[in-house]
């Protein structure tokens, strides 16, 4: 899977969580100021990314990821 | 065929009285009845039909430090799984006791994805949860009931459980009985039918909260207020 494909799901992902269709998203989006994600927000994110994606995140806390584009190494980690 | 493997399946999973692997955490919880018995005298009002359930989430207010020991006599015959701030889990010694008592680690700062993992395993398994989603003790005896966080509303509708309300009544004098209000079980299927956006978790938030203020008018306007009048006549 490449990062564009990646993105192109988180982005929906966004959307859904957010619950807004004109979203902007690219990898330097930072999550918390760029997407308005509090602790909670995050949480959710990271379980729909779970879902979708069908990885497992573990041993990580809201406080790792900062930008759209960490999430994505996380994910490619994770699939490898 | 299938509905009798499905009940073979269920029986299996049936509360047990007696646990080996929870023995720790039953010892505890009976050995406590005697005092909590003695210096609460618990009595609990269920409000509204009575409903069966496996998995379920128990929020309360938090008025006290004692409240996760009060509300495990909401359903004394089912053992409950507790949510804890981190910074109760700061020796070994204690992080032992808590973890075999049935606390769940939450860091508030920083929340990790390994708490949720471990609140979806017990309510998967069909086991209770309780949360306190005002988020801290609320000690002043007079101050309504704080805003709730969305952790209760987000673990609920991700879960597909229902949400116990249960409303732990300040006492106004130390000899006075330990009264706790138990609402009917919400269903938050019925209040968000789709995925939840974050607006729609704040939207249930609210509701639960509504939910909780309820238990409380309804002690203020029945209970308290039948107490007083007989103290009065």
């Amino acid at each position: 899977m490449t990062r564009e494909m990646i993105i192109e799901k988180l982005r929906n992902i966004f959307k859904m969580v957010n619950g807004n269709d004109n979203i902007e998203v690219d990898e330097a989006t930072d999550l918390r100021t760029g997407l308005g994600l509090n602790s909670i927000g995050m949480l959710y994110m990271i379980i729909a990314i779970e879902e979708n994606f069908g990885v497992r995140f573990e041993n990580v806390s809201m406080g790792d990821f900062n930008t759209v584009s960490d999430v994505i190494n996380y994910i490619e980690e994770q699939k490898k | 065929m299938s509905s009798k493997n499905e009940k073979k399946k269920n029986k299996g999973k049936k509360y047990r009285t007696f646990s080996i692997k929870r023995l720790f955490y039953d010892f505890v919880k009976w050995t406590g009845v005697i005092p909590m018995a003695i210096f609460f005298r618990m009595k609990i009002f269920r409000i509204g039909k009575k409903e069966k359930f496996k998995g379920a989430i128990m929020m309360s207010n938090h008025i006290g430090m004692l409240d996760p020991i009060v509300i495990q006599f909401v359903y004394p015959f089912r053992r409950l799984w507790c949510l804890a701030m981190k910074e109760l889990f700061r020796s070994p010694l204690l992080t032992a006791f808590l973890k075999g008592v049935n606390c769940i680690p939450v860091d508030r700062q920083n929340v990790t994805i390994d708490m949720y993992h471990s609140v979806a395993d017990v309510l998967s398994s069909g086991k209770i949860v309780a949360m306190f989603p005002e988020g801290q003790i609320n000690f002043d005896k007079e101050a309504e009931i704080k805003n709730f966080k969305g952790g209760a509303a987000l673990f609920a509708i991700l879960n597909k459980v229902p949400v116990i309300p249960v409303y732990i009544v300040k006492k106004t004098k130390k000899l006075e009985r330990q009264k706790i209000i138990v609402g009917e079980l919400i269903h938050l299927e019925n209040v968000c039918g789709r995925t939840p956006t974050l607006a729609d978790l704040e939207v249930i938030s609210e509701h639960l909260h509504q939910k909780e203020k309820e238990l409380e008018q309804y002690y203020l306007k029945n209970i308290k207020r039948e107490k007083t009048n007989a103290n009065q006549g």
